[in-house]
């Protein structure tokens, strides 16, 4: 059980990733992470991390975090430097956060919520859905908790009674391994990441469909606090990811994300987001 | 070989050592499998305990806060066992008996209830194997501060501990199968080998019967254990007073053979005697009056046939007395020659002889040894008659069997006489009392023409000698053919 502890520990604690030689600043850049997004997949972080301390003349210290709600808190309380985090977070603290840059995928720093079931199940759509036990992926996701959530307030419901029981995963990836495996009947998951799974996990995507998209929404943004916002740090944090396909390592990071760069964006962008938010405190009772 | 205890002792003593062996095998095996189960358990119970106690410290923060994800991602990483246990099924239920998340939801869905499961296990029991299923059914409960907050349970493949036990078994039985049938083979060969002095005897022994008893050869005396030495040494000595007897009787049949042919040739003497003194007188008259025709041809006559009766006395004697070299068929003048050679006995007793010869043709029996019998038996009867009485002879063929009968009117056969007639008499040969040699005899030339001899009551009063020679012989056969 040494192992099993100690990918427990790794997961929920943070995950310092050895700094680079040639920095010299006497304090690291503190950037957020969460793997409600990302897989934790250590060869991404550590070529994100070489790519970012290059590129930033500065040394780099990545922060894996497991829920949003730490990130955030953290990012808030000025623990980080900067995050990538949801658009729900983001909206939520509006006034508290600024946006650094978007990601583009697929062209667009657009994406879409899916309502995944297993794959062969007739199901198209959120009132087909009633009665399963249903993974969300974070209470703080936009895309794997506040789309379905607003669904469900626009029609009067909140998940506890619409559902027969939810659970929280903590991953998009283990959102689509609970419904592949059958411990949930259906799931609120990033259809970015749905979609990126397609490639690297086929034999787990198989095993469900989407049952239903969500309109198109701004991309998870990397945010930092207003104060920081126009701090040296920041402007060259956004200087490197808006310059990361000129890079190698740069390309290979976003080869991995399947993304095809980082866009300044508005924060208008999240006005969908922002509405739903709206949405479910009115409707919703919170 | 149905009844075991006639089986012979070369085959009964490996068998027993097998069956010995069986038991050891049935004894050893079970003994063996019992401690291998018995190991088996005790690790699989170890290794269980500590499987699950890892399982349950991971897996009790998460069922306090019935976080499903967490106890799935925990159970579905922990469900891989090494050491061929394969994927252990896994389901963890809350305090209520609900599943919280089963490493197969699909076939254990999130919610349903388990109260079948904690039915497999006895009171107070923890790990249960289903030999059946080839599974092992282990449970633990979760307990936080003191109390009870859910259920693991775990089951996994143990065939491959299963197969240990089949392989072990069929190991067993191989082994125990083998050393039986080595041993049981080795121990016919010892047996056999232990046993073949009884053999060599057995084989002496058959032979004995046959003719003459062979000792056993000094080396296989030499080559024998002590026991059958010893036992081989007593075989040689008996053996040898045997053969001396045996030859004894021979000599003393001769002998007998003798004083009859003696008492025979006086008989014979007597025979001649009586003509040659009418021979003489005859011979007399011839000097005499030998001119006178008549007187010489009456006194002619009567040498004739004087010598005529000399010569039929001493042809018989011959052919009673030629040796066996000239076998040939029984014809019934044999027979009648028999009458002349006693009849100067007969007159010396007074005796009546009723002699009724009805062969009337030759028969295929050997006419010396015939000859014989008819002549010991009618002698026998002859001596046995008091003065004056009666002895009836009768000879016929009745159904392809020679019949010869002697009847007189003597005292009944002693027992001993019988005995020796009939050839059951305890003893081999009647040495030294005379009188029973000349039977002994005749039993066994009866023998030798596969014939029978019956001893009755005469109607005369006295005893009836009946003997019964069958006419079938080889020679015979050939004949007809």
């Amino acid at each position: 059980m040494l192992t099993r502890r100690a990918w427990l520990a790794g997961a929920t604690g943070a995950l310092v990733v050895s700094p680079v030689r040639d920095v010299k600043a006497a304090t690291p850049f503190r950037f957020g992470l969460t793997p409600v997004f990302l897989t934790s997949d250590l060869q991404l972080l550590e070529a994100l991390q070489r790519y970012l301390s290059l590129s930033m003349g500065a040394e780099v210290e990545l922060v894996l975090k497991r829920t949003y709600q730490e990130i955030a808190s953290q990012l808030l309380s000025g623990l980080l430097d900067a995050a990538w985090i949801c658009g729900f977070p983001f909206i939520a603290y509006r006034r508290e956060l600024a946006l650094v840059a978007v990601p583009v995928w697929r062209g667009t720093t657009t994406y879409q919520s899916y309502l995944i079931v297993a794959d062969g199940r007739a199901a198209s759509g959120i009132t087909d859905l009633r009665g399963d036990i249903h993974a969300f992926s974070d209470p703080d996701s936009n895309s794997g908790y506040l789309v379905t959530r607003a669904l469900l307030a626009e029609q009067g419901a909140k998940p506890q009674g619409f559902f027969q029981r939810t659970f929280f995963t903590y991953g998009h990836r283990n959102v689509v391994r609970a419904v592949a495996a059958g411990l949930a009947q259906s799931g609120s998951v990033d259809g970015y990441v749905w979609e990126v799974m397609t490639e690297t996990e086929p034999a787990l995507t198989r095993q469900t469909r989407p049952a239903w998209r969500s309109e198109w929404m701004g991309f998870p943004p990397v945010a930092t606090s207003t104060a920081n916002a126009d701090s040296d740090g920041i402007r060259r944090l956004r200087q490197a990811l808006l310059t990361m396909p000129d890079d190698e390592t740069g390309r290979s990071v976003l080869a991995q994300l399947r993304l095809d760069g980082f866009a300044t964006g508005q924060p208008s962008l999240f006005d969908s987001i922002a509405a739903r938010v709206d949405l479910v405190r009115t409707l919703g009772g919170g | 070989m149905v009844d075991p205890r006639r089986w012979p002792l070369a085959v009964k003593a490996p068998a027993v050592v097998a069956l010995f062996m069986l038991v050891v095998s049935v004894v050893l095996t079970n003994a063996v499998l019992a401690r291998l189960r018995e190991t088996q358990e005790r690790h699989l119970r170890a290794m269980s305990t500590i499987y699950l106690n890892g399982l349950a410290s991971t897996l009790i923060p998460y069922v306090l806060r019935s976080d499903i994800w967490e106890v799935f991602d925990v159970i579905e990483r922990g469900s891989a066992l090494e050491g061929g246990f394969g994927r252990a099924t896994i389901v963890v239920v809350d305090s209520r008996g609900e599943t919280l998340a089963a490493s197969d939801p699909k076939q254990t869905p999130v919610l349903s209830r388990q109260f079948d499961r904690s039915l497999a296990f006895n009171a107070g029991e923890s790990l249960t194997v289903d030999a059946e299923k080839a599974r092992a059914f282990a449970r633990r409960t979760l307990i936080h501060q003191n109390r009870r907050i859910g259920e693991i349970y775990a089951d996994y493949d143990v065939s491959h501990l299963l197969r240990e036990r089949d392989e072990v078994l069929r190991t067993l039985l191989a082994t125990n199968a083998a050393i039986a049938i080595l041993l049981a083979a080795f121990g016919y060969w010892v047996i056999r080998r232990m046993l073949g002095p009884l053999r060599t005897l057995s084989r002496h022994l058959d032979l004995g019967v046959a003719g003459n008893v062979h000792p056993i050869a000094p080396d296989a005396v030499g080559a024998a254990t002590r026991e059958f030495g010893r036992l081989f040494k007593r075989f040689n000595v008996m053996a040898e007073a045997v053969n001396e007897r045996e030859a004894l009787a021979k000599e003393l049949a001769k002998e007998e053979r003798l004083a009859s042919l003696g008492r025979l040739a006086s008989g014979m003497a007597h025979e001649i005697n009586n003509p040659l003194g009418g021979l003489f007188n005859a011979i007399d008259t011839l000097k005499r009056h030998g001119h006178t025709p008549s007187v010489r041809a009456a006194s002619l006559d009567l040498i004739d046939r004087g010598l005529k009766g000399i010569r039929d006395v001493v042809r018989s004697a011959l052919a009673t007395y030629r040796a066996d070299r000239d076998p040939r068929d029984l014809a019934p003048a044999d027979l009648d020659d028999l009458r002349l050679l006693i009849g100067a006995e007969v007159r010396r007793q007074s005796l009546d002889l009723d002699w009724r010869n009805d062969l009337g043709r030759d028969l295929p029996v050997p006419a010396t040894a015939m000859r014989q019998i008819v002549l010991n038996l009618v002698l026998n009867a002859l001596q046995v008659s008091p003065a004056g009485s009666r002895v009836r002879f009768e000879a016929a063929v009745a159904r392809d069997q020679l019949r010869i009968e002697v009847h007189d009117q003597g005292p009944s056969f002693g027992a001993e006489a019988h005995a020796v007639l009939l050839g059951i008499a305890s003893r081999p040969a009647p040495i030294g009392d005379g009188a029973g040699l000349g039977l002994w005899m005749t039993h066994r030339l009866v023998r030798d023409l596969r014939g029978d001899i019956v001893v009755e009551t005469s109607d005369l009063g006295g005893a009836l000698v009946r003997v019964t020679i069958p006419l079938t012989r080889p020679q015979e056969m050939r004949d007809v053919a």
